[in-house]
């Protein structure tokens, strides 16, 4: 607004000659000072920032607003159906209290953190696992064609359906669980990792081989890299996956964990506690997943840019 | 087809030049210098077709590319012109024939070629500098100098200020300058380009074209650039090689006994487009 001013007070002060009127846009350009122009700039920056920042507050709020009204018709649905059993189907005012029991108790925290380390430790190793062994498929046939039947044949079995193997093979401790997450997160990490390393830009893996790069630089420097998209998909699919078989493997036996709380809520028949139980896994689902999200831009800015 | 030029299958290893042979008078004379950088012998390459016989990509090529050459290849789509950087690179290998860098055949890609592709070779994880610097952190340069050089290619490209940015925030003429830093960095004796102005807008080009010459006499290396413009070639060429497609051959080397820069105005700059054009046949 101000620039359109500034330009047509320019325009009256001189004569209406032909020729002045072509350049009067040019003629008004040049005489605005420095000054005038940062005071510009300054301003429409500030406006952004509003606006930017009130979409933001915006969203939170809808979001806020969102979690209430669910939990509006949670707390209604149950009593507004006649004959329904609170303690079965319990509204959210009817959790509280185990909520609290379980907190105070330290229950809750322990229970998950051990789920939580159970099914990061596993995440970890079968990440790094299927990081190595998709990069080495993916560059070496020979070592494809050989494993390509195994892993894929293998891939093929839920982890879920080796829980009765594995307590028989590690028992109930941690080394069972482990193992069972790290079977299940292998495989996601591997398959995408595979193709990321494949489907690499051609022009890329040429472009460094003429500025002189090695096998070994071009795996860790090129390949890697131009990978990493698809690996970080399939790490962010295998970090929910690793919770999955976490708590499947929890129900089946153990002291500590969310799977476990909840086991053993059902065996003295309390509801409530189960709620928590439930609450906890999709409060720690969601901020894994957007502690991930939120590292990946850190380290990773270039990564969904092109 | 005539007949002289029809292909004849000689094994790798048979390479040495039987006194009668057909070829361009063009290519006769290169040959009399012996300190040509590049030759390229009666090469041909096929590639398989699936439920066909196969198909030719290039057929019995033969031209040279001297220490201080801009050499251009023109021609149509099909006519082979990547095909022949390709070989140069070392980046595929004839199916017979020879490509000679320094009399020694061509086994691989290496640093002392570099090459500047249409776009997208630029590394999307690296800023412009770790960009520049992967060339000088492969063969190990220390620190110091690393950090040199990368400052004397960014300043030569005019991209200082952008040292820091990453290629998805560059436009498509800053991602191509800074990938003939890359490639420059890296003191190649030869420097390989294939149309890597093809996806920029009209004026950008024009200042690259006019870029690249400098930054080619300041290096003093030579250049093999791939382009179906015929005006690009002239512009930009010491020699020209017109192509033609299915089967991709050499039609013709024209030199461009013109001075830098060149002026797209003068009489004789429209001789050689109209020689050029003419060689090229106006084909589709």
């Amino acid at each position: 607004m101000a620039l359109q001013q500034e330009k047509a007070s320019h325009d009256m002060q001189r004569p209406a000659a032909a020729d002045e009127h072509a350049t009067g846009i040019l003629a008004g350009e040049r005489t605005m000072r420095d000054a005038e122009i940062t005071q510009i700039e300054d301003a429409f920056a500030r406006t952004q920032r509003d606006l930017a920042r009130r979409s933001v507050r915006r969203q939170l709020i809808l979001n806020v607003v969102g979690v209430v009204v669910f939990l509006a018709i949670w707390e209604i649905l149950p009593r507004s159906i006649r004959g329904l059993n609170l303690l079965l189907f319990p509204p959210p005012s009817g959790i509280v209290d185990a909520l609290r029991e379980l907190l105070s108790s330290g229950e809750l925290i322990w229970d998950a953190l051990a789920s939580v380390g159970r099914a990061l430790g596993g995440f970890a190793v079968g990440s790094i696992l299927g990081i190595v062994i998709g990069l080495l498929t993916a560059s070496v046939a020979p070592l494809r064609f050989m494993s390509d039947p195994v892993l894929h044949g293998f891939r093929s079995i839920p982890a879920i359906a080796l829980v009765p193997l594995a307590v028989v093979w590690f028992g109930i401790g941690e080394m069972s669980k482990i193992a069972l997450i790290t079977w299940g997160t292998f495989f996601p990490v591997w398959i995408s990792t595979y193709l990321g390393a494949r489907d690499v830009n051609p022009t890329l893996i040429r472009s460094a081989r003429s500025l002189g790069v090695g096998h070994a630089g071009l795996l860790l420097r090129v390949i890697l890299p131009g990978a990493l998209p698809m690996i970080l998909a399939g790490l962010r699919q295998s970090l929910a996956i690793s919770l999955v078989v976490m708590v499947a493997a929890e129900l089946v036996g153990a002291t500590l964990g969310l799977g476990e709380l909840i086991a053993s809520a059902q065996q003295i028949f309390r509801i409530d506690r189960m709620f928590v139980g439930l609450l906890a896994l999709g409060a720690i689902g969601f901020a894994l997943d957007r502690l991930f999200v939120f590292v990946t831009q850190r380290l990773f800015p270039w990564y969904g840019r092109s | 087809m005539v007949p002289g030029r029809l292909f004849r299958a000689r094994s790798p290893s048979n390479c040495s030049p039987p006194p009668s042979r057909d070829l361009d008078n063009e290519v006769l004379s290169s040959l009399a210098t012996t300190a040509n950088l590049v030759e390229v012998d009666r090469v041909s390459v096929l590639y398989a077709v699936k439920s066909r016989r196969p198909s030719w990509a290039l057929r019995d090529a033969s031209f040279s590319i001297g220490q201080q050459d801009f050499v251009c290849a023109v021609g149509p789509s099909g006519c082979g012109k990547t095909t022949l950087l390709n070989l140069t690179a070392g980046f595929i290998q004839p199916t017979t024939g020879t490509v000679r860098l320094n009399n020694q055949v061509i086994a691989g890609p290496g640093p002392d070629r570099g090459v500047v592709f249409q776009e997208y070779a630029l590394f999307p994880w690296l800023t412009v500098r770790e960009n520049v610097e992967f060339g000088p952190r492969t063969r190990g340069a220390p620190k110091a100098e690393r950090e040199r050089l990368v400052a004397a290619y960014l300043e030569l490209i005019d991209l200082k200020r952008a040292a820091d940015q990453y290629p998805f925030e560059l436009s498509g003429g800053m991602r191509q300058r800074v990938a003939f830093a890359r490639a420059l960095v890296n003191k190649p004796r030869l420097l390989l380009m294939d149309e890597p102005f093809a996806a920029v807008d009209a004026m950008t080009r024009a200042t690259l074209q006019q870029e690249l010459v400098r930054l080619w006499q300041h290096e003093q290396c030579a250049a093999f650039f791939i382009t179906h413009s015929v005006d690009e070639a002239v512009y930009l060429g010491t020699k020209v090689v017109v192509m033609s497609p299915h089967p991709g051959r050499v039609r013709r080397v024209v030199d461009i006994d013109l001075p830098y820069p060149r002026d797209r105005n003068a009489p004789e700059y429209r001789v050689f487009v109209a020689i050029v054009e003419n060689a090229l046949g106006h084909h589709g």
